[in-house]
């Protein structure tokens, strides 16, 4: 029986139950299993109900089970909210001095903290020591791996982890296949979304805090000097997304994040792109809206503001990447997408999957070439003009992609502008001109649908020959991919959502007598891009409360439709 | 072939308007930059939208016409992207005091080594006729036909509290002047704040007032906060002024939002830099 293993770490906020998990995510990771986390947390800095569930399996999996093997229980909250996702031979390891009336591996770790002279935030520490040694690490192992986990007072935090260490017996052996599957990697898809810009040559990160997106900003700004990248928090959104243009101007590849609010301030920053022609990227992570939402839960309401915002009409790339290996793969693309074609990019990511912590397939070889003939395997910027010679800014050419001066380039004069224009970049409203900007902009559109054909826009999994596909996206796909391969099912996961991949879906589709889209939105987004291509959903599975079904509700869910 | 400093576009501002004060003030300094030896391929101008922002149509220079309010944010962006550029702003002030005020502010508090030149008209020229932030009180324009509500706000006091580090008021009508201005607070490494006064002559025409108020009127020791403050509380846009004082009120050296980012870089490429990272994890 291959190993599935669910753990649930619970407590309150402030105690720590984020960093307890991921440390819990690692070491499955290093004894060679795929993982998956998912952080859950109400909007507060203390207090309140958090949890993180991990997920350890021999299979690649982006999901959560219904049931859990071990609760690790803070306080008693945690055991009264998880009770009912334990089975009769689960356990739970908990702190005795606060939880009372509980049975399973009662740690007195708040006694084990005092005596050792820590701090009330080391209970977890002493918790994780317990977790080891109760599946059965060894103890040098333990004590090696738990150092390099608790980087802030180390020696104090060490000391409490290893009492609880010896506290407690083995009772749940799992076993180590690193020796044959190697060990395996994680990453959140914020990190991976981050540094697949930064290979993608990123020079400059500039972005407002907004929940689940402000990792990213976090985490580029904590490593800015070793990638070499200047990071910037200014005093808005709108700043942020006008700045990263300015920064384009002037060939420095530039990205920004934001959530729906936030997206909704950049969305005249992202028309004026749109028109001027500038090359930029934003990350654009959904979470339950409208308006303020619940900011640190999921939905996926944003596909089609994604697709049409920002006035106008003006070419524009979106990828929906599902875990952490396609939020770095397509963040690279994007980027490259970008300087190619001279239009923004969006990454379209949603809270599941930006703080979600996946195992990353290091592979970083890219999904497929992209066709040397639209040349666009290297960017349209040029370094030089010949002296005497007369550079336009939206010169006219054959796909629409004028080539691109920065500013500071010898003998141009670069106007860059938002009014329509002419090839120059000076100003004019003559009719002639606005349809020939106009057609300009749809002739870089054919030029990127072009060029995305020799690439894989849609993933699939599942059975290929089955006649009923579940369509999805995002963070939706690992879940539905799963499920399809326990009901003999297609997937079938768009991962470019512009130019939308119509050919390739309906490609995928042949052979399909039964389609079933699966959303965590209350409208079907996808599903009506699915109906403007002419092509009819037989059933929805909507769900929209903020998290994740899990494999089992998922699972009903489709047996009572099939 | 020396480039023409002007375009062959068409020039649209009405007789008499204070912008072409400007545009010729900007020309006289990029032409004495190319005299100089300087290279007038490193300014870039950024323009708002407004009578103003047509001045990137008619100076034959780099430029980014960009949005109402938004000039700002796009001149940090290319000034950080590249040090080695002269960046300068021509905004309005409906444009910068109203929907670009919180940028105006951060631009100051940063220090970003840029020169914004604001063409004060007092008015909405292009959207024919409405009351600004520096309109006086009760000005009847086109969205308040009985007198404004508001009173309007004095900017270099803004500016000045801001942590501006060159603050200066100049007048289209007093050209030459004005070119003096602009070329020191281009040469000032750090925020540059010039205030134009600028007659618009179809909705809002002051010359007569301010050719008899205006009055050069220099902080004498440029480095005094308190003197720049007295000479800049001499007039509050409004009627009652008995001087309006022209010149440089203040200029402070102080390390800019640029400098904090030089710094010694690792010269391993966002390849090898990711691939680096993913081994340590």
């Amino acid at each position: 029986m291959s190993l599935d293993f669910s753990v649930i770490v619970g407590g309150k906020a402030g105690e720590g139950i984020s960093s307890a998990g991921l440390t819990i995510a690692r070491i499955f990771s290093r004894l060679g299993y795929y993982v998956y986390m998912d952080f859950d947390h109400p909007s507060l800095i203390k207090g309140g109900h958090n949890f993180s569930v991990i997920r350890a399996s021999e299979e690649k999996i982006g999901s959560l089970r219904s049931e859990a093997d071990i609760l690790i229980a803070l306080d008693k909250n945690t055991v009264n909210l998880h009770n009912n996702r334990l089975k009769p031979d689960s356990s739970i390891i908990f702190n005795s001095d606060n939880i009372k009336k509980v049975s399973g591996s009662g740690i007195p770790a708040k006694k084990i903290v005092e005596d050792s002279g820590g701090i009330p935030v080391m209970i977890n520490s002493c918790l994780l020591g317990a977790f080891c040694r109760a599946i059965g690490l060894d103890r040098e192992f333990s004590l090696s791996f738990l150092r390099d986990e608790m980087p802030k007072k180390t020696e104090k935090n060490l000391e409490i982890a290893m009492k609880g260490f010896d506290y407690l017996s083995e009772f749940c052996k799992i076993p180590d296949i690193s020796g044959s599957v190697g060990e395996k990697k994680v990453l959140s898809g914020n990190e991976a979304a981050a540094l697949g810009l930064v290979y993608a040559g990123l020079d400059a990160y500039i972005s407002y805090p907004m929940s689940p997106v402000s990792g990213i900003l976090h985490f580029l700004a904590g490593n800015s000097g070793d990638f070499g990248i200047k990071v910037i928090h200014p005093e808005g959104e709108i700043a942020a997304v006008l700045m990263a243009e300015g920064f384009a101007c002037a060939g420095k590849r530039a990205a920004t994040g934001t959530s729906g609010g936030g997206f909704c301030l950049m969305t005249e920053g992202l028309s004026y792109a749109g028109i001027a022609e500038i090359p930029i990227v934003i990350v654009l992570a959904q979470r339950q809206s409208p308006g303020t939402g619940a900011p640190t839960y999921n939905a996926q309401s944003d596909l089609l503001f994604a697709l049409y915002s920002g006035h106008g009409e003006f070419p524009r790339f979106v990828a929906a990447p599902a875990n952490s290996s396609q939020a770095f793969i397509w963040s690279e693309l994007a980027m490259d997408i970008a300087w190619d074609f001279q239009v923004p990019s969006i990454i379209l990511m949603d809270r599941t999957v930006c703080e979600g912590i996946y195992t990353f397939d290091s592979d970083l070889s890219p999904s497929g070439e992209i066709s040397e003939n639209v040349n666009i395997s290297e960017s349209s910027v040029i370094h030089s003009v010949p002296v005497g010679g007369i550079y336009e800014r939206y010169a006219d050419s054959m796909d629409g992609i004028s080539p691109f001066a920065p500013f500071g380039t010898k003998n141009a004069v670069v106007k860059v502008n938002g009014k329509t224009h002419f090839q120059s970049g000076i100003s004019t409203g003559d009719p002639e001109i606005l349809q020939w900007l106009a057609d300009k902009r749809e002739k870089k559109r054919d030029a990127l649908k072009s060029a995305l054909d020799v690439l894989k826009c849609v993933h699939t999994g599942g059975t290929s020959d089955s006649e009923t596909a579940l369509v999805c996206w995002g963070s939706l796909s690992m879940l539905c991919e799963e499920v399809s391969e326990k009901l003999s099912l297609k997937l079938i996961q768009p991962v470019v959502m512009a130019p939308f991949p119509e050919d390739e879906i309906r490609s995928e589709l042949s052979g399909i007598k039964r389609i079933i889209v699966v959303e965590d939105n209350s409208t079907g987004q996808l599903s009506l891009i699915l109906k403007g291509m002419g092509i009819a959903p037989d059933e929805h599975i909507l769900s929209y409360r903020g998290r994740q079904m899990t494999v089992e509700d998922l699972h009903s869910k489709i047996s009572e439709v099939l | 072939m020396v480039k023409n400093l002007i375009t062959d576009e068409q020039n649209t501002w009405c007789m008499g308007c204070g912008n072409f004060s400007v545009e010729h003030s900007l020309k006289e300094v990029f032409a004495d930059m190319r005299e100089n030896g300087e290279n007038p391929d490193e300014v870039v101008l950024v323009a708002g939208i407004g009578c103003h922002g047509k001045i990137a149509d008619y100076l034959n220079v780099n430029s980014v016409y960009s949005l109402h309010g938004r000039a700002i944010p796009f001149a940090t962006g290319i000034k950080l992207a590249d040090k080695n550029l002269k960046v300068i702003c021509c905004v309005g002030d409906g444009d910068a005091y109203a929907e670009g005020l919180e940028h105006l502010i951060f631009a100051a508090k940063r220090n970003i080594d840029i020169t914004v030149l604001v063409h004060d008209n007092r008015v909405y020229g292009l959207t024919t006729g409405q009351y600004t932030p520096t309109s006086p009180y009760h000005f009847k324009g086109r969205s308040t036909p009985g007198g404004s509500p508001e009173r309007p706000f004095n900017p270099l006091n803004l500016m000045l509290v801001s942590g501006a580090t060159s603050v200066a008021r100049g007048y289209t009508g007093r050209k030459e002047h004005l070119t003096g201005l602009l070329r020191s607070g281009i040469a000032h490494k750090g925020f540059s704040f010039i205030e134009i006064l600028q007659v618009c002559a179809s909705y809002f025409n002051m010359t007569d007032s301010y050719e008899e108020k205006v009055k050069v009127h220099n902080n004498e020791d440029l480095t005094s906060y308190s003197g720049a403050e007295e000479i800049i509380g001499l007039w509050n846009y409004d009627d009652g002024a008995k001087e309006i004082p022209l010149g440089d009120f203040y200029r402070v050296k102080r390390s800019t939002y640029g400098d904090e980012f030089d710094g010694p870089h690792d010269l391993k490429s966002g390849k090898e830099s990711v691939m680096a990272y993913l081994e340590s994890i």
